[in-house]
């Protein structure tokens, strides 16, 4: 991730990184942020995920749908709360293997939702209780599930890759 | 209150849990180095999957989405329970391991006690629905229990910072 290394410095310099430094709550509420935001995407991602590979296809799928910009509130908590850490410490994260991996993921589950929201959103939408979803959409689904348990569980690796 | 066991020899039963073949090998005084990651990520994905679950339900009974009904969680309530059962199982082994420090420390205990009150608060919300107690009442008990359980996130995050 060695192009992204001048972005990461530039992070660390900034007023984020100085002050992510010095006062010493401001990581550990980015931290405890990350993880109540990945809860609140996954939390998400397990009602409507769940609907569309069929596992609880009794949720109304139109309301489960409503999930969808609370997901991005949740990752909307995480990349911020993400691009703290990486200001705190930019040496730290470029080199790590576990952190490319996730942050690749992370670009596929976003890939993902975009199939998702503009190739099936509109028709499973239509979906009456109990019907089953298309099999294109329960892939869809299936890899938004296992992309992000395979992201939640590389970042509980990092420390332990460095 | 500060306790300074070190455990370097097994004095009394805090110690010798530690020390036992399990706590060393969650440590990895045992030469695999492995357990505690791995105990670490299965902890992280439980929780991500109890809270997760409990978001989604608790939003729903205070009227987020109405169109799903409440019988339609049952499926999710299985896949939360699955995550309890995983940071259980991986939570008693990080205990073991580190518990001359958990134990003594207030962070574990408020932690604790907040996903106790958090389960108990789950089950009353159920129960309330199934018996058809006040709606207020039941919104009133899903806001505990949303606190109670982001609680218990916030107190084991800072279990790693707060003595």
């Amino acid at each position: 991730m060695e192009f992204l290394q001048p972005t990461f410095d530039w992070l660390g310099a900034s007023w984020l990184g100085v002050a992510s430094r010095e006062v010493s709550w401001i990581f550990v509420a980015a931290e405890t942020a990350h993880f109540i935001g990945l809860s609140i995407l996954f939390g998400s991602l397990l009602v409507i995920d769940l609907r569309v590979v069929g596992f609880a296809r009794f949720i109304n799928m139109k309301a489960a749908m409503k999930f969808i910009p609370i997901a991005m509130v949740g990752f909307a908590i995480n990349l911020l709360s993400g691009i703290t850490f990486i200001a705190s410490n930019p040496e730290r994260y470029g080199p790590n293997i576990a952190f490319q991996w996730k942050m690749g993921l992370v670009l596929i589950a976003g890939l993902n939702a975009l199939w998702f929201y503009f190739g099936e959103h509109k028709e499973l939408s239509q979906l009456a209780d109990g019907e089953d979803a298309d099999f294109r959409a329960k892939v869809i689904g299936g890899l938004s599930l296992i992309i992000w348990v395979v992201v939640i569980i590389l970042g509980r690796f990092m420390p332990f890759v460095e | 209150m500060e306790f300074d066991f070190g455990c370097i020899e097994p004095i009394g039963f805090v110690c010798s849990v530690e020390l036992s073949s399990l706590g060393m090998w969650v440590t990895g005084g045992t030469g695999n180095y492995m357990a505690y990651p791995i105990a670490l990520s299965a902890h992280g994905l439980g929780m991500m999957t109890v809270m997760g679950v409990v978001i989604a339900f608790n939003m729903r009974v205070l009227g987020f989405a109405k169109d799903i009904s409440i019988s339609a969680y049952d499926r999710l309530f299985m896949i939360g329970w699955t995550g309890f059962m995983l940071n259980l199982v991986s939570g008693l082994l990080l205990l073991t391991g580190y518990f001359s420090t958990y134990i003594f420390q207030g962070s574990f205990q408020l932690k604790i006690a907040l996903i106790v009150i958090g389960g108990i608060l789950m089950k009353s919300i159920m129960g309330g629905i199934r018996n058809g107690r006040d709606e207020k009442l039941t919104m009133l008990l899903s806001a505990a229990c949303l606190a109670s359980w982001t609680g218990a996130v916030v107190t084991g995050r800072l279990m790693a910072y707060l003595q």
